[in-house]
């Protein structure tokens, strides 16, 4: 921070206030689809205003405390909190572990292994903490969504909150119990019922 | 097709207009106090590593922050959904505390100093530790939550 006065910490606590409200405020809208939207808009916003002022503070003679003050304001304060590097990360996280990729590849490389990344297991495996292998699952036990039971019982009962990008830690304790006692729940659905439901 | 069964893969609810509204002076404090801590620390790193104070800085705030993140998420996951707390200490003060547009300010100084191939190499170890540090912190959070490690025989006698 330049100089340690009031006015400097002021300025950069308010420009914190406006950058966090401004991306709850993305986080609320982007919630209708993505929450990572949210995220990533925040931070390309926070990148290029960050790119501007600073250009502009490079070319701009001695601005005097009130210039300085501002500049605090807009780069280290609203900008500095605009984007966000935590929430990144938890999202990351939270794709990278979401159900329809779950028995396949990550999100970016789409393949027809069947069988998750190395660098996917490893993330899996330290989030979980040391449960069973992540092994390939077999086709045969993945719905339409290519969700495999596993994910499912692990994620059904947890009512994640979709704004938390913390979800990627929602997992039921149980999920492991309820995988061996699979057989004698969920009856299967009549095909076509819901088609016929809807119309 | 059923309802979605796992997060990020379906429609997602909207949170309510009041229980946002109540959350909002939290953010706005919480981002008040992580901006300011932020700059806290670099103040305080300024001088350290010869010259490259505000970028050991950034990855300080940053790992620390990811890292609290995860242990708070871990958390909450145990003690229940605390909106106000997620709101202030998630959004607000961690959301705040770490910085994404310092660190690509940072990796173009670099690339400016050395090569885009060192910038962009900083850029994803960047990440790949924040990813590291988030895991971490709710790894802990659980491990802490199940009583250390004793799940790890748990798990893998209950599936042979």
């Amino acid at each position: 921070m330049a100089g340690g006065d009031a006015m400097g910490w002021a300025a950069i606590a308010a420009g914190g206030a406006v950058g966090a409200l401004l991306r709850w405020s993305l986080l609320r809208l982007a919630s209708r689809f993505e929450p990572a939207v949210a995220t990533l808009t925040a931070n390309l916003i926070a990148c290029g205003v960050l790119g501007a002022a600073t250009a502009q503070a490079s070319t701009a003679s001695d601005a005097g405390a009130i210039g300085t003050a501002l500049a605090a304001f807009l780069t280290i304060g609203l900008c500095g909190s605009l984007s966000t590097f935590s929430t990144l990360c938890g999202d990351l996280i939270r794709q990278l572990r979401s159900g329809p990729r779950a028995a396949g590849s990550p999100p970016w490389r789409p393949t027809s292994s069947g069988g998750p990344s190395p660098s996917r297991s490893a993330l899996c495996w330290a989030a979980d903490g040391p449960g069973p292998d992540r092994a390939p699952v077999p086709q045969s036990r993945l719905d339409a969504r290519g969700t495999s039971r596993y994910t499912r019982a692990a994620f059904r009962s947890t009512a994640a909150d979709p704004r938390d990008p913390g979800a990627a830690f929602q997992v039921n304790p149980n999920a492991r119990i309820r995988r061996v006692e699979r057989g004698s729940t969920r009856p299967a659905r009549p095909s076509g019922a819901s088609h016929r439901a809807r119309t | 097709m059923s309802a979605p069964l796992a997060p990020g893969t379906g429609p997602i609810p909207v949170p309510a207009a009041a229980g946002a509204l109540r959350e909002t002076p939290w953010v706005a404090f919480g981002g008040a106090l992580g901006a300011a801590s932020r700059s806290g620390v670099a103040s305080l790193l300024a001088g350290v590593g010869g010259g490259g104070g505000g970028l050991v800085a950034t990855q300080a705030v940053n790992l620390a922050g990811a890292f609290a993140l995860g242990l708070l998420l871990g958390t909450l996951e145990a003690i229940g959904p605390r909106p106000r707390l997620r709101a202030f200490l998630g959004i607000g003060v961690l959301g705040s505390f770490t910085t994404y547009s310092t660190l690509v300010a940072e990796a173009r100084a670099i690339a400016e100093a050395t090569s885009p191939g060192v910038a962009l190499a900083f850029l994803l170890a960047s990440v790949a530790l924040g990813l590291a540090a988030f895991v971490a912190g709710g790894t802990l959070a659980r491990r802490g939550r199940l009583g250390g490690g004793a799940s790890s025989a748990g798990g893998r006698e209950r599936r042979s």
